[in-house]
């Protein structure tokens, strides 16, 4: 019966290219709509974290903010999307330049308000230590501007 | 192998209520129709973006422009969606709503960031295209083209449970990694703390349950273990229509715990779950000795209990 042998096709199928998408370390385990599906799977030892800090806004300097702490000033600063770009622009930083800007460009046109300054930074951190005490180690990458 | 695979597959099918099926194939397309219908209220905010790096089934959006390609790919959806909850017999409007989603889906993950709460829908899609003709007028549970409508509904059921089987397999991998490094790994008792922590830490989240267990991270413990043996065993469940309801309940809750520890919602995998397995048609009733065909579990406990028999004579 043709969908007894279509079922187990489709579901093995499925099966090895996600396995084989994972060990191939191919970008973001996906290959849309075909994903590794490994999902918090490795346990955070020691957190790394890019970020972007903002340090001026509208011609104003401002006392340094995180992007995920500058909901007023900033487009979705909770989300997971724009915590995405920010993360692939750090793993492209000083690597792969075309990739970075491609991520730059997506930040700045959809996240970040009119002319605002900003740094890229990696944090790193123990993740049960800095969620009872906040301390982290921060490390500015590069200084960028966002211009009209 | 694979002769008794299928053989244990043909005695399923063969168990199933045809009626429970076509009901639930005809919930997923109404169900489908929501979606699209609460995803127009985002429309506007996907218009508004000015840069995009589209995914290889939209590469043609730059071409048309962000604003109009989403008023097309949006509109698309809805009336394909809303065709096939009206007239989910017809295989052309299956196709079209496949595409419709395909397309959806991938216009709104061309900002950088994929989410994975809707792949399932996608690949339901999918594989519904396959349905035969007539699998919506039948009664008889005997007949070939009930047979082959409840063979599709299995392989819905099971391109499910292999995704949880998928994360199962790789947290079960980076378990030995991790161990092998000597890191804190899976089966640890701060593995859970360390994931709620550092995630609630990259989202600067305060969720309603995600510090309480950071802070008393012994009793996330057997949780974390417990989501490592739903996911990875999730498809031998299909092997076992008995205990479809309980794992679907099970993999509910902890799905709602991740949404209370970490604000992650896959609401689709919910209704879903509920949908396949809850209201299986492979599950005849209530079986209260259901837990002798868990994996490893019910194995041990039927070997107990042959062992207290064999004590008390």
């Amino acid at each position: 019966m043709f969908q007894r042998k279509f079922i187990l096709i489709v579901i093995f199928s499925y099966f090895i290219a996600g396995i084989s998408i994972g060990f191939l370390n191919v970008k973001d385990e996906e290959v849309f709509p075909f994903f590794s599906w490994s999902l918090f799977s490795r346990i955070p030892n020691r957190g790394y974290q890019y970020s972007v800090q903002i340090t001026e806004y509208n011609g104003q300097i401002i006392k340094p903010v995180l992007f995920q702490k500058a909901s007023s000033i900033v487009n979705k600063s909770h989300s997971s999307e724009p915590d995405r770009i920010i993360q692939n622009m750090g793993k492209n930083f000083d690597k792969n330049t075309q990739e970075f800007e491609k991520m730059k460009n997506l930040l700045e046109g959809n996240y970040l308000g009119n002319t605002t300054k900003y740094n890229l930074v990696l944090l790193t951190y123990d993740p049960l230590q800095k969620w009872k005490t906040g301390k982290q180690n921060i490390r500015i990458l590069g200084e960028y501007k966002k211009t009209l | 192998m694979l002769v008794r695979l299928s053989k244990r597959l043909d005695r399923i099918v063969e168990q199933g209520s045809i009626t429970k099926t076509q009901n639930n194939i005809r919930f997923f397309y109404i169900y489908l129709l929501t979606v699209t219908a609460t995803s127009f209220s985002e429309l506007q905010k996907f218009q508004q973006y000015q840069d995009i790096q589209p995914l290889w089934p939209v590469l043609w959006i730059p071409w048309i422009g962000i604003a109009p390609s989403f008023f097309i790919i949006f509109s698309f959806f809805l009336i394909t969606a809303l065709l096939v909850a009206l007239f989910p017999s017809n295989r052309l409007f299956r196709i079209l709503v496949f595409i419709g989603i395909f397309e959806y889906l991938a216009s709104i993950y061309s900002f950088s960031k994929i989410n994975h709460s809707s792949h399932l829908l996608i690949l339901i899609s999918f594989i519904l295209i396959f349905l035969p003709s007539g699998w919506n007028k039948i009664t008889d549970n005997k007949s070939l083209i009930s047979k082959k409508t409840l063979f599709i509904f299995l392989g819905v059921q099971g391109i499910t449970l292999t995704t949880y089987t998928m994360s199962g397999f790789w947290k079960i991998k980076f378990f030995f990694e991790q161990f092998l490094n000597g890191e804190v790994h899976a089966f640890m008792p701060q593995a859970l703390a360390l994931l709620i922590a550092d995630y609630s830490l990259k989202m600067n989240l305060q969720t309603i349950l995600g510090g309480w267990f950071i802070d008393h991270y012994y009793l996330s413990w057997p949780l974390y273990i417990g989501t490592i043996y739903l996911e990875f065993f999730a498809i031998y469940i299909l092997f076992k229509p008995s205990i479809q309801k309980f794992w679907a309940i099970s993999l509910i809750l902890f799905h709602i715990f991740s949404y209370l520890t970490m604000e992650i919602l896959f609401l689709h995998n919910i209704i879903i779950l509920a949908l396949l397995f809850i209201n299986s048609p492979f599950h005849q009733k209530d079986d209260k000795y259901f837990f002798k065909d868990l994996p490893i579990i019910g194995w041990v406990i039927k070997k107990f209990l042959n062992w207290f028999k064999i004590a008390l004579h």
